[in-house]
């Protein structure tokens, strides 16, 4: 009994079976032959009009690994990328009107910087950047090129030398507030307080932290009041969670 | 179960295919497809790409052509897809078509005006892109309108829809207002000096009030207007909180006050009047007290005196102390002695002669108009520069003008100070130009633009030629389409030297001058978006669209499109827009190796849709009005006293309703039928108008077909009533190689009326009121011809106008009197004294003759020629020139007529109260209207009449003319008329009273008749008056 009702299964099923086999196979031929297409770039972000694309994502990923703080295996999240672009996207679209920087000093600066990456970056270090090898080898496993970093170090000095020019002028760090950093910051990350350097010996040093402070103080604000004045239009959605950060690099 | 793990197999073999993806990087691009935004909008930008076919497909160019697209404005998302194909792949960029705003519309609330406001304050500007934060941003911007206008409950509805067959969206925005808040609790702190109840009324914030958009300014300004009537200038008011009730809808006020302290402005040395004060002095109007007010205040009382004779006078003023109530600001003035300005005069001008500088100076000797001239420092200073102007505009860049004011040696001059003032001129040498070149023209011809300019090689140098080419040239290029064009005009003076021993020396005061142009992107026409037609048909208004597909975006072919759609009537809006006007000048990218230098952007090559967007006017429209009309009577100038008045000799007064019904947009072309009917006991009328003023579409001619009926009273003898319809076609010359100039019109027509003289109204001998009061049938054609040079039509300074119009009644028409009537006008003005005095001057000849059997050569009473009134003879009084019934005495009309009327019109006197508006005229009319043309010219030297004590005293019936029966009594002589005319100019012309004395007026029996026509009572021997006054709206012609 049982050996006739699986043979009328089979005899009664397999038919269709092989049928939905033929026409699966067929049906993933046909796709073989007719590739989908395949999406290689796109507008993720419009800045006051400027798209960044995620091409410009995936390599800010990329060049991620220039960071300090990063390695190999620990890389910033996307959205927390997208969100430096959209920084810089709205800090260079102040650059008209400012006087631009020297041509021979930034590529000195930009030669000087590519060398303390290729001797002093921990990711470089490790594979030894300082030979051509060692460097190659770096590139390759980060998926970079020199040109990528070169275009990077540069943006940057120029975002730098921008941010110097705008805000620098109008800070002036008094004597008081170095006297209440030395006093209030410095001195307690002494134990021993006779070891501390003097305040006369650091107070230059204090004067460029606390001006840096003050420096990113008012970027931030700026950056804040770009992005709520300016037109920021996320067309992947799922981008558009990103809290505003006012962190350039 | 082995079957399910086949299949289970096989998807994940055909998954693990699918998990393959090839590299496409670096194969070759065989094709490039656009979709979403299809490739016939992208051109020419399509062959501009950085990606190419048959190039490797490179990561950078992907990115960068991305970009390029991008940039034209026109994605609202873009991808780049690839898909192989054979030898290599093909790329398609795909993204969906921004959408751009189109009509939007308010609705909701009952304020018309409130809607159009918020409309205008969305921010969404046609053409420009649609955005889900602008509609955001837009409801929040009326929200917050509405609110400002008391409505706090107001919700706002948007509904957007696509319009089809385009990229735009329409937005409707329908409000629900709820109530309008009102005036609730009113609050204020510090010292206001008034109880809370005076602030109210003070501020007009009435408990309850509505409240607008106006409310709270509208307060503070009353209340600073308060203050300031107690001199209180420094008083602060702040609105400083606004709540509002939900539960009651109202909002609550709180101000804070601090009304200051009274600021006291004493003038000593002279007397000028509180009001003159307050006009002369700027604290009134500031509101407040300060330094550069106070001083200013000096020069206003200076000058002011000044122009009244104390040349010499000098203010100063004493700081006042700011912590004392009241501040007290003295002013001293030095009046010193009354001065006339004797002379003025000009020396060192060679170039220029006195009389041309002369004419730009506001400093004047003393004349009749002005007893003591006309000087003050201020009109000194600008005297001297306009002058200065003059002479740089023509070349003198180094001119010098001082001005010197001495007391002139002119003995015996009385008891003021003679003055003279004399402008001492040093002109200098005088510059010119070299060259003149033009550097960055690359898409004209630089001798193309050169042509167009005023500047040349040879002729002196001037700014504001300078100034004008620079303009010209802008004109020009944006006219083509190069919307961001700029040019930079540079003057170098050139130094003479000798550069070498045979080179000629640079000639002295000689400048190079170079117009440097940036012509920026020229835009071209992609396509043109007519919206809002409804009714109307598109063939009509499109000769009114002066560009095309293909033509430079010019904003004037713009402008003009939308002067020329407004000229039709048949629109109440005409927007012009650019869809995506503006694109980023530049794109950033990370990819090339100076990110500092944006590239180019191609996409502002981009030719660009032009949207017109219509909304068309309502196609009915109805006019109504209430009105009252006047009729001044003739029974005690002609009726003799046994007699009794008739209706039309009596005054009367009636109301009068007036309607009007106009339906535009007739047959969806730019053709109008009007009704118009106007009632009153005096006077009824209605007519039928079809009005078509563009005749086959030419702007020079322009139809009409009228008919109607009218019952009217236009001369005191007779009530007439008139059946008429009428085909009528003006010619004007607007184009450009017309034959004559735009001065010139000429109406053509063909007229038909039937005419009756009411039998119980017409004053005229018994026996002649049968045949005058038979309706009458007059037909045929008519020319006139206009020629307008006057420089304005309601005061004209120069100028002529002529007025000729031909009528010719025929039976040809089925007229039943048949007679050609011309009828020529002429007026001229002149001025003189710069443009203060003008004379003016208008002479009328008319003719009529009439011809055909003794049946059709009686001219009708309303055909015949009439003079007399405010805007002809103004010896007499409306239409009462001229040969009267030898019985009734009412004047019958005539068949010549000539009027000259001359008029001198002198310059406004500065009059207290009246300031400048009031001028004064001195006119003389001559002339009359006779009973034969042929009978005008033997009578202009004839001022007497020639019968008056003779035949002029007995009613006997004399020669039957084309006019009807005459009497014996003869009216051919020049009635001469003068009188003095008050003209108060307003913005919208003179308002005119006119009183003039009739030197020579006619006098005529009169003798009262029974109904067989045999007199009934004794003659008695009537004159027209001597005075006659008019008032009366314009000029009198």
């Amino acid at each position: 009994m049982r050996t006739t009702a699986h043979h009328r299964f089979f005899a009664h099923s397999l038919p269709a079976l092989v049928l939905a086999f033929l026409a699966t196979a067929a049906a993933h031929a046909q796709s073989a032959s007719s590739p989908e297409a395949t999406v290689l770039d796109r507008v993720l972000v419009v800045v006051n009009q400027q798209p960044i694309l995620q091409s410009d994502l995936d390599r800010e990923l990329r060049l991620s690994i220039l960071d300090p703080n990063m390695d190999f295996a620990h890389r910033p999240a996307p959205t927390e990328a997208l969100d430096r672009l959209i920084s810089r996207a709205l800090i260079k679209q102040q650059f008209a009107g400012q006087p631009p920087m020297d041509k021979k000093k930034l590529q000195l600066d930009v030669d000087q910087r590519m060398q303390e990456l290729r001797t002093e970056l921990p990711a470089c270090v490790r594979l030894n950047c300082k030979t051509d090898s060692g460097w190659q080898s770096f590139l390759t496993e980060s998926h970079i090129t020199t040109s990528e970093i070169d275009i990077f170090i540069r943006e940057q000095l120029l975002i730098l030398d921008f941010i110097e020019k705008r805000f620098r002028p109008g800070i002036h760090i008094e004597p008081e507030q170095i006297e209440d950093y030395y006093k209030k910051t410095l001195l307690p990350q002494y134990s021993n307080a006779a070891t501390a350097p003097t305040l006369d010996a650091v107070s230059g040093r204090i004067a460029e932290v606390l001006l840096e402070q003050e420096v990113n103080l008012l970027l931030e604000d700026w950056l804040t009041t770009l992005r709520k004045e300016g037109e920021l239009e996320f067309l992947d959605r799922s981008f558009e969670s990103s809290a505003p950060q006012a962190g350039a690099k | 179960m082995v079957a399910l793990l086949l299949i289970s197999t096989l998807f994940h073999h055909c998954t693990t295919l699918r998990a393959q993806q090839p590299t496409y990087f670096g194969q070759t691009v065989t094709a490039i497809q656009f979709t979403g935004v299809t490739a016939d909008q992208l051109v020419p930008l399509t062959t501009s790409l950085v990606i190419k076919t048959g190039a490797p497909l490179l990561a950078t160019d992907l990115s960068t052509s991305i970009r390029q697209l991008f940039a034209t404005g026109l994605y609202q998302d873009l991808e780049a897809l690839v898909t192989p194909a054979p030898g290599g792949v093909l790329v398609n960029f795909h993204g969906q078509p921004r959408r751009f705003i189109g009509r939007v519309t308010v609705s909701g609330i009952k304020n018309a005006f409130l809607n159009d406001q918020l409309a205008q304050s969305s921010g969404l500007d046609v053409g420009t892109r649609f955005t889900d934060s602008k509609l955001a941003r837009a409801i929040e911007v009326m929200q917050t309108q509405l609110v400002s206008n008391g409505y706090h409950q107001a919700t706002i509805k948007p509904l957007v829809t696509p319009a089809p067959g385009s990229s735009l969206l329409n937005l409707a925005f329908d409000i629900h207002a709820g109530p309008q808040a009102r005036i609730g609790r009113i609050t204020f702190t510090g010292d206001a000096g008034m109880t809370l109840e005076e602030l109210r009324h003070a501020a007009h914030l009435r408990q309850g009030a509505l409240i607008d958009h106006d409310t709270k300014s509208r307060a503070l300004a009353s209340l600073l207007n308060e203050y300031r009537k107690e001199y209180r200038l420094e008083a602060e008011i702040k609105l400083v909180a606004d709540e509002y009730d939900a539960a009651t809808n109202q909002e609550n006020l709180s101000f804070s006050i601090n009304r200051g302290p009274v600021v006291r402005v004493l003038v000593n040395g002279a007397k000028p009047s509180d009001m003159r004060i307050r006009r002369l002095i700027p604290v009134f109007e500031e509101g407040s007290v300060d330094e550069d007010l106070l001083m200013e205040g000096n020069r206003a009382l200076r000058d002011y005196y000044q122009r009244r004779g104390y040349f010499n006078a000098k203010v100063e003023h004493k700081q006042p102390a700011t912590d004392t109530d009241p501040v007290v600001i003295s002013y001293t003035v030095h009046l010193g002695q009354r001065s006339r300005v004797a002379e003025v005069k000009l020396a060192g001008n060679h170039y220029f002669d006195t009389e041309t500088l002369k004419e730009r100076l506001n400093v004047h000797a003393a004349d009749a108009f002005n007893r003591e001239g006309i000087y003050s420092q201020a009109l000194l200073n600008s005297d001297v520069a306009s002058m200065r102007a003059l002479y740089q505009n023509n070349g003198f860049s180094n001119v010098l003008i001082t001005p010197s004011t001495t007391e002139a040696d002119i003995p015996d001059y009385g008891k003021q100070v003679p003055l003279k003032v004399v402008y001492n001129i040093s002109e200098g040498p005088i510059q010119r130009i070299a060259s003149v070149t033009i550097e960055g023209a690359q898409q004209f011809k630089p001798g193309a633009l050169t042509e167009m300019l005023n500047t040349a090689p040879g002729q002196p140098l001037s700014p504001q030629n300078l100034a004008s080419d620079r303009d010209e040239l802008i004109s020009y290029y944006l006219d083509k389409g190069f919307a961001q064009v700029n040019v930079d005009v540079l003057d170098v003076p050139i130094k003479p030297d000798v550069a070498a021993a045979d080179a000629k020396p640079a000639p002295a005061n000689t400048h190079q001058i170079t117009f440097r142009i940036h012509e920026g992107h020229q835009l071209f026409v992609r396509n043109i978006q007519l919206t809002g037609l409804h009714y109307t048909r598109p063939a009509t208004i499109a000769r009114a669209i002066t560009f095309k597909a293909g033509d430079p975006l010019s904003r004037t072919a713009m402008a003009t499109t939308q002067k020329n759609l407004y000229d039709f009537a048949l629109f109440s809006q005409v927007e012009m827009a650019v869809i995506n006007p503006t694109p980023t000048d530049y794109f950033s990218n990370t990819t090339v190796a100076e990110p500092d230098q944006p590239l180019y952007n191609p996409a502002f090559e981009l030719p660009r849709t032009v949207l017109i967007q219509t909304t068309e006017a309502n196609r009915w429209s109805f006019t109504y009005g209430l009105g009252f009309e006047v009729s001044t009577g003739t029974c005690g100038v002609i009726a003799s006293s046994s007699s009794s008045c008739p209706a039309n000799g009596r005054t009367g007064a009636s109301p009068r309703v007036l309607l009007d019904i106009t339906r535009l947009n007739f047959f969806g072309r730019e053709q109008s039928v009007s009704l118009r009917g106007t009632y009153g006991l005096l006077e009824q009328k209605v007519n039928l108008l079809y009005d078509t003023p563009r005749f086959f579409s030419s702007p020079d001619f322009s139809f009409s077909i009228s008919g109607g009926y009218a019952n009217t009273q236009d001369v005191t003898t007779y009530v007439a009533s008139r059946l008429d319809a009428g085909i009528r076609l003006s010619q004007r010359f607007l184009q450009p190689g017309d034959l004559l100039n735009r001065s010139n019109t000429f109406v053509y027509e063909l007229a038909f009326r039937r005419e009756k003289v009411d039998s119980s109204s017409i004053q005229v001998e018994t026996l002649e009121i049968p045949l005058l009061s038979s309706a009458v049938r007059v037909s045929g054609l008519g020319f006139s011809w206009i020629h307008d040079t006057r420089d304005t039509p309601l005061d004209s300074h120069r100028g002529t106008y002529t007025n000729a119009q031909e009528f010719f009644s025929h039976q040809y028409f089925g007229a039943q009197a048949q007679f050609n009537r011309l009828d020529l006008s002429n007026s001229s003005f002149y001025s003189f004294d710069h443009d203060r005095l003008v004379i003016a001057r208008n002479t009328r000849y008319a003719d009529a003759r009439s011809f055909g059997s003794s049946s059709e050569q009686l001219i009708p009473l309303p055909e015949r020629l009439y003079a007399g009134g405010p805007n002809s003879h103004r010896g007499f009084g409306v239409n009462t020139a001229g040969p009267r019934d030898p019985f009734t005495g009412y004047p019958i009309g005539g068949a010549g007529a000539f009027v000259n009327s001359t008029e001198l019109r002198l310059p406004p006197p500065t009059l207290p109260f009246l300031s400048n508006s009031l001028s004064f005229v001195l006119f003389h009319d001559m002339g009359n209207v006779f009973a034969n043309a042929s009978d005008i010219w033997q009578s202009v030297l004839r001022t007497a009449q020639p019968n008056r004590n003779t035949a002029c005293r007995t009613s006997v019936n004399g020669p039957f003319t084309s006019i009807g029966q005459q009497g014996t009594c003869n009216f051919n002589f020049f009635n001469h008329a003068a009188g003095l005319g008050l003209r108060y100019h307003t913005p919208v012309g003179p308002v005119r009273f006119d009183l003039s004395y009739n030197l020579n007026p006619p006098v005529y029996p009169v003798t009262p008749q029974d109904k067989f026509g045999n007199p009934s009572g004794p003659t008695t021997v009537n004159q027209a008056p001597h005075f006659n006054f008019f008032f009366s709206l314009g000029q009198s012609f």
